[in-house]
């Protein structure tokens, strides 16, 4: 697995006008980049921290609903990044505890979503509250899945027992995160809250002995006929065994259904009750970016400023450069005398006038033409020009 | 970083260097074009002592040393020690430049060697000289008229009639030859064919209608045919 660089020429990275970081997680930073009138969102890896780049990769080539749209990857700054577009919404890690038949009503939107990407042979790896957002889109309330391809167990606390083991994500193991998932939505805490590896990798392995509806029932979120119609969801996604868990993902939207029809929540009602949820929860908060630093903070060095500033450097140095040949040119053309060459062949021809011949021969009037040496040699035509 | 100044330091050297010989060649070649021959020779020689196979500073110094040679020949002076002096400069930038360029120059320059060496000792065979001026330039027919009289010369049939061959083959390619038709006219003349000779004589004279040798010659000519016709022997 190998994080590949991606061509820089039309890098978002070097595109943005603004930056602003809108939090800061275990894995990495995620920032809000403004490009013109597009905003993006960059998830800037911490040391260490990686993305698997094969998963990436196809992402980029897929239009799911309710999933995020990767638009670039790569390594800046001898750091792996991400860009996606921003979702403006809130982090379901944000919200309080959930009626249950909302949270049966945005699981069933996030298994729809895990489903078509199971179907693109792509398991999300690491589904926890954080990397679930809820969006509101007119009167709807809308989940987009984003941080698939994680390169490691992903949250602990969510992780599914074999992923502690070192396996790779898979569809049980997503189906497990969901189970917690669920829990957490509906209790507004974490089914395992213990921080440590250790600890939570055994709980994880023990997760068929926790009576998931007592610790329900002790938290007062739930009615008896809401733990009734939750309990064979826990059976179908919180088993540490693999084969115990739902078959696949529309098995989990079949038992959800059920469950929402046990606890007599219909379609209409459930749009009803998702509406008022968000009109509740999320309408202080939706849209807010909540950053952290000031704008214009760039966690990179961006190359299109420096490009600008060679390019600038080049053209100054070009500019000189011409001046120079120009300057020599015309010193050059203006002290330039004949070459050795022409003065050699202004003397051959000065040499070799026939006038010469003429006079030469003039010289002989007194002496016969049939004169020879010495006399021939005084006598003799010559190249001299007199 | 020593490296890299001993570099800068050789590389301004060069330039240097190769400034002083272009100045030099330019110096010696003003000098050239205005006559001061002994600047010249003395700027081409700066020039040649720091680069020895320089083709323009070796051109410039055998052009000078040729043109002094010439000066000397106005003068009528013994010119045989300069003419050997720019052949031996000729020869050198032979060396150096086989392009034909000087080929013109060099073949003239022997030529002028040739007769001084007959100045100089009038029984030196000097026809491998002209030779090799006519090989470097096949339009020197100073040379070839030399050689002609040299040949005509000799009391050998053979050479006559070499010597013959190369007068017409000269009146033939440049007509405004006029010593050709000379002497040609002469070896006519010589073997008693005066018919001949005056044909030859007076073919010149249309060449040249003010030339006085040959209005002489050719009424000499003239009237030598008129008397044996007169005598009946024609």
């Amino acid at each position: 697995m190998s994080v590949k660089s991606e061509a820089s020429a039309a890098s978002v990275l070097d595109k943005a006008n603004d930056s602003a970081l809108l939090h800061q997680g275990g894995e990495a930073d995620i920032y809000e980049l403004v490009c013109g009138e597009d905003l993006f969102a960059l998830k800037w890896y911490h040391s260490g921290c990686r993305f698997d780049d094969a998963v990436v990769g196809r992402l980029k080539h897929l239009n799911i609903l309710g999933l995020y749209r990767v638009r670039e990857s790569g390594v800046r700054d001898n750091t792996p990044y991400l860009v996606y577009d921003f979702v403006g919404g809130v982090s379901s890690a944000d919200v309080p505890a959930m009626p249950v038949a909302v949270a049966l009503n945005l699981m069933r939107r996030v298994v729809r979503t895990l489903d078509a990407l199971n179907k693109e042979d792509i398991h999300h790896g690491d589904i926890n509250p954080d990397n679930i957002l809820l969006c509101k889109s007119g009167d709807h309330l809308q989940t987009i899945v984003i941080d698939c391809g994680i390169v490691g167990p992903g949250a602990l606390a969510y992780a599914a027992p074999e992923r502690f083991q070192g396996k790779p994500a898979s569809a049980q193991s997503d189906l497990y995160s969901l189970g917690m998932l669920l829990f957490r939505w509906i209790a507004g805490v974490d089914l395992l809250e213990c921080g440590d590896y250790n600890k939570l990798a055994a709980q994880a392995l023990a997760i068929d002995s926790i009576d998931v509806s007592s610790r329900l029932y002790e938290l007062d979120c739930c009615s008896a006929q809401e733990l009734s119609a939750l309990e064979p969801l826990w059976k179908a996604l919180l088993r540490a065994k693999v084969e115990d868990r739902a078959e696949d993902f529309d098995e989990l939207d079949e038992l959800l259904e059920i469950a929402l029809d046990s606890i007599g929540v219909g379609e209409v009602t459930a749009q009803t009750v998702l509406q008022k949820f968000a009109d509740d929860t999320l309408t202080g908060k939706m849209g807010q970016k909540f950053p952290t630093t000031p704008k214009n903070e760039f966690p990179y060095r961006k190359n299109g400023g420096e490009n600008k500033k060679n390019t600038l450097k080049i053209a100054i140095l070009a500019i000189f450069g011409l001046i120079l040949i120009a300057m020599v040119f015309v010193v050059y053309v203006g002290t330039k005398s004949p070459n050795i060459d022409e003065t050699g062949n202004l003397l051959l021809q000065k040499s070799r006038s026939l006038e010469s011949v003429e006079s030469g021969i003039e010289n002989q009037l007194d002496s016969a033409p049939d004169s020879v040496p010495p006399e021939m040699l005084e006598d003799l035509p010559t190249p001299v020009s007199e | 970083m020593l490296w890299r100044v001993c570099y800068i330091g050789v590389l301004s050297l060069t330039f240097f260097l190769m400034s002083c010989v272009k100045d030099d060649i330019k110096r010696g070649n003003d000098a050239l074009r205005i006559g001061d021959y002994e600047r010249a020779i003395s700027n081409f020689s700066k020039a040649l002592d720091i680069e020895p196979a320089n083709r323009d500073a070796r051109y410039g110094l055998a052009l000078s040393y040729y043109a002094v040679a010439e000066q000397t020949d106005r003068f009528k002076d013994s010119s045989f020690v300069r003419w050997s002096r720019a052949a031996r400069e000729f020869k050198i930038l032979y060396g150096l430049d086989s392009s034909g360029s000087i080929d013109a120059n060099y073949s003239t320059c022997l030529f002028y060697l040739a007769r001084a060496t007959l100045n100089h000792d009038a029984t030196a065979n000097v026809l491998p000289l002209l030779d090799k001026s006519i090989g470097l330039d096949s339009l020197n027919y100073f040379s070839y008229n030399l050689k002609g009289l040299i040949l005509a010369q000799s009391s050998a049939p053979a050479d006559l009639n070499t010597a013959k061959n190369i007068f017409i083959h000269i009146v033939t390619r440049e007509p405004g030859f006029v010593s050709a038709y000379i002497n040609l006219g002469n070896i006519y003349w010589d073997e008693g064919d005066v018919e001949s000779a005056w044909d030859t004589w007076s073919a010149g004279l249309q060449k040249a209608p003010t030339n006085r040798s040959l209005i002489y010659w050719t009424q000499v000519a003239e009237d030598s045919l008129k008397s044996m016709v007169l005598s009946g022997r024609l």
